[in-house]
Formats: C-alpha cells, structure tokens, sequence
C-alpha cells in the first residue's frame, strides 16, 4: 500500500513537472521561438566556434581587461589563448591564472522542469523564471541552487533577448562569502548558424573578504564568431 | 540554459583574482536616458567628478550620487575628469552607442582604477548591476553647482 501511494505521488509530481514544462512550451510555440535554449546542453554552442573575447574585471579599486581568443579549431587544452592584459603582454601570473580558469571542467547544471513559470506575457515581451535541479549542481556551483534564472523574449522577433540570473540569499564559494550575485547576459541569434550566440555576460558579485565587502563585476564581451 | 555552465568559471574567476546595453523604455520619451552613477567609497569622496558628455560638462557628480542625462540617438563620448573641470584633460573616455527610448547605466570607478594608462575610468553596466547601487545613492538634479 505504501509503495502504491509512493508510486503514486511520484507520478503526480512527475506529471506536473511535465505539465508546467509543457506550458511555457506550448506559449513559445503559440510566438513561434525556437525553444532550443532550453536545452541545457545548448550550452556548449559558442565551443563549437572560434571566437574573441574581451574580458573587464572591475574590483572596488582596481580594473583589468584583457583579450582572449578561443580556437576551435585546436586539440582540447590548446583553445584558449590569452592575447593582452591591459593593453600589454599578459605576464606569467596572468598566463597561469588563466590556464587555471579555462581548464576548470564543471558539468552542465540542468533546470528542475518543476519550476518553469511564465512570469509575464504581455507588451511584445515574454518573461520566464525557472531554477536548476540541485541534484545536477557540485560543490563548485552548488549556489546556483538559490539563483532563478528568468529570460526575457521578445515576441514579436520571436527571440531571447537576455537572460538574469540574481541570488536570493547570501552564499559561499569555496571559502569566501558572497553576499549578492547578479548575472545580466546577452544574446544574439546568428542566422547564418542558426543559434543563439552570447553577446555579453555581466557577472556583479558583492563578496565578504576579511570583514570588508568588496563589489566584483566581470564584463564578457564576444566578437568575431567564426566556424572552423 | 545556454552557457550557464560558464557563470561558475566566471565567478571562481572573479574570486580567483581577488582583481552597453540598454534595459528598459525611457518613459520621456524622445532619445535615450544615461544614468551617471557613482558610489566611488571612502577615497576622494570630498571631490567631485566632473563628467562630459561629447565634451560638455554635464555634471559635477558628488559621491553616492547618480544623475540622469537625455541624449539623442547615435553615439556620444563620455568621460570623467577628477581634478578639472577642464575636458581636455580628462583621459580617454568611452564611446556608448545609444538607441532611441532606451535607458543605459554608466558607472563611474572608484579613483585607483584609473592609474590604467588610456583606460576608460567608466563601465556600461546593464540594469540589474545598476539597481542595487542606485538604491544606495540619491539622484543629483543640481548638476553645475
């Protein structure tokens, strides 16, 4: 009996996860949006072409930008390529900082069907909200499990625009304390490939070092967008 | 979704290191809004910045204060200046493209970001980076004083 009862209730939960999925399909459909974003795994698109990047990473007193290449073209391990930091050769801390960050491999966070909702639909614009499954997070995203995701569409080009990404309560990273996370990224769909490509990403995070609150933001910004 | 595996690296990026684009409808109206804000911190809060828009002093901007600017399509150069109301020496400033009805966010960089040589001392930030800092300041309508 209990089994039955077990059984049961996980197929009405199943059920409605399919079923608040299958909505905010069913409207994307109704403004004919291609709903491959959707995808969680859409996510390696851009890593199938070469592209630059310029990234800003601004901390309460100090600013970097550098430039970056990413060769699809090359073996796994070889794509990333700093180019400048500042407007000058990167130095070997700049190169082994770098490494580091682009050698980091974190599996894809799935969104939790359960949640999708649609927030807004009205004024040519679309606003859907979901949340990641935590069970699809590891210790390095686990926060992303307090961070809704809400895209905006605009329905009369049938496009997603921009996605944001803003937390909801305080986190930790490793050992460090954020305080807020907000993440605004762009979009643009690229008809000679058919796929959304990323235009920009902003990441602000208020972190807590020693007791001081440091605001962090990181703007990057992707050009040149070619096929190998 | 697309490419939210990367937020993490991002972020892991940004505590590793421990170192233009428009949001909303202006409801004026004709051409687009510029938000000038700074919440620069402790270090040269007594000074004002002195901002130019297409080489015009548009405002002397206090700390923890934003102000608001009407500007035509098209694209307008912005720079900061500490010292002098003087636009010929301000450093290199940055070129924002604006479209009609739109409202942009330009932050200004607490004073050692600007040792950069030719850096501009300003970021574009979108408007959910912006909200929570102008929460934190007030809006300054007496610009030239």
């Amino acid at each position: 009996m209990k089994h039955l009862l077990f059984i049961g209730i996980c197929l009405l939960v199943q059920q409605v996860a399919f079923a608040q999925k299958a909505t905010v399909l069913e409207v994307l459909k109704k403004y004919h949006v291609d709903t491959a974003f959707l995808d969680s795994n859409a996510q390696q698109n851009a890593t199938r072409y070469s592209f630059d990047v310029k990234t800003t990473l601004v901390t309460d007193d100090k600013k970097k930008v550098s430039i970056s290449k990413y060769d699809a073209s090359q073996p796994e391990g070889q794509r990333w390529k700093l180019i400048s930091v500042d407007g000058g050769m990167p130095g070997k801390t700049d190169l082994n900082t770098f490494r580091k960050q682009h050698s980091l491999n974190i599996p894809t966070p799935q969104a939790d069907d359960n949640t999708y909702k649609i927030v807004k639909d009205e004024g040519g614009q679309l606003v859907i909200t979901y949340s990641y499954d935590p069970n699809s997070l590891v210790d390095d995203n686990k926060f992303l499990a307090d961070c809704p995701v809400t895209l905006y569409i605009n329905t009369e080009t049938s496009r997603l625009e921009r996605s944001e990404m803003i937390s909801t309560k305080p986190f930790k990273i490793k050992l460090i304390k954020a305080d807020y996370m907000n993440t605004n990224f762009t979009y643009s769909y690229q008809e000679q490939f058919k796929e959304y490509l990323p235009l920009k990403e902003e990441v602000t995070l208020n972190l807590k070092l020693l007791g001081r609150l440091i605001e962090t933001t990181t703007i990057n910004e992707y050009s040149s967008y070619t096929r190998p | 979704m697309f490419l939210f595996r990367r937020i993490s690296v991002l972020i892991i990026l940004v505590t590793g290191v421990t170192g233009a684009f428009s949001q909303t409808t202006s409801p004026t109206g004709t051409g687009a809004k510029v938000y000038l804000i700074r919440h620069t911190g402790y270090n040269g809060s007594a000074l004002n910045f002195h901002c130019f828009i297409d080489s015009q002093l548009v405002c002397n901007l206090k700390n923890k204060r934003y102000s608001i600017h009407q500007v035509s399509p098209g694209t307008h150069l912005i720079n900061v200046n500490i010292y002098k109301k003087d636009f010929k020496s301000a450093e290199a400033g940055i070129n924002l493209e604006v479209e009609d009805n739109k409202v942009y966010y330009v932050k200004l960089l607490p004073g050692k970001a600007y040792s950069f040589k030719g850096a501009d001392k300003l970021l574009v930030v979108s408007e959910s980076t912006a909200k929570p800092v102008l929460a934190k300041c007030k809006e300054q309508t007496a610009c030239l004083n």
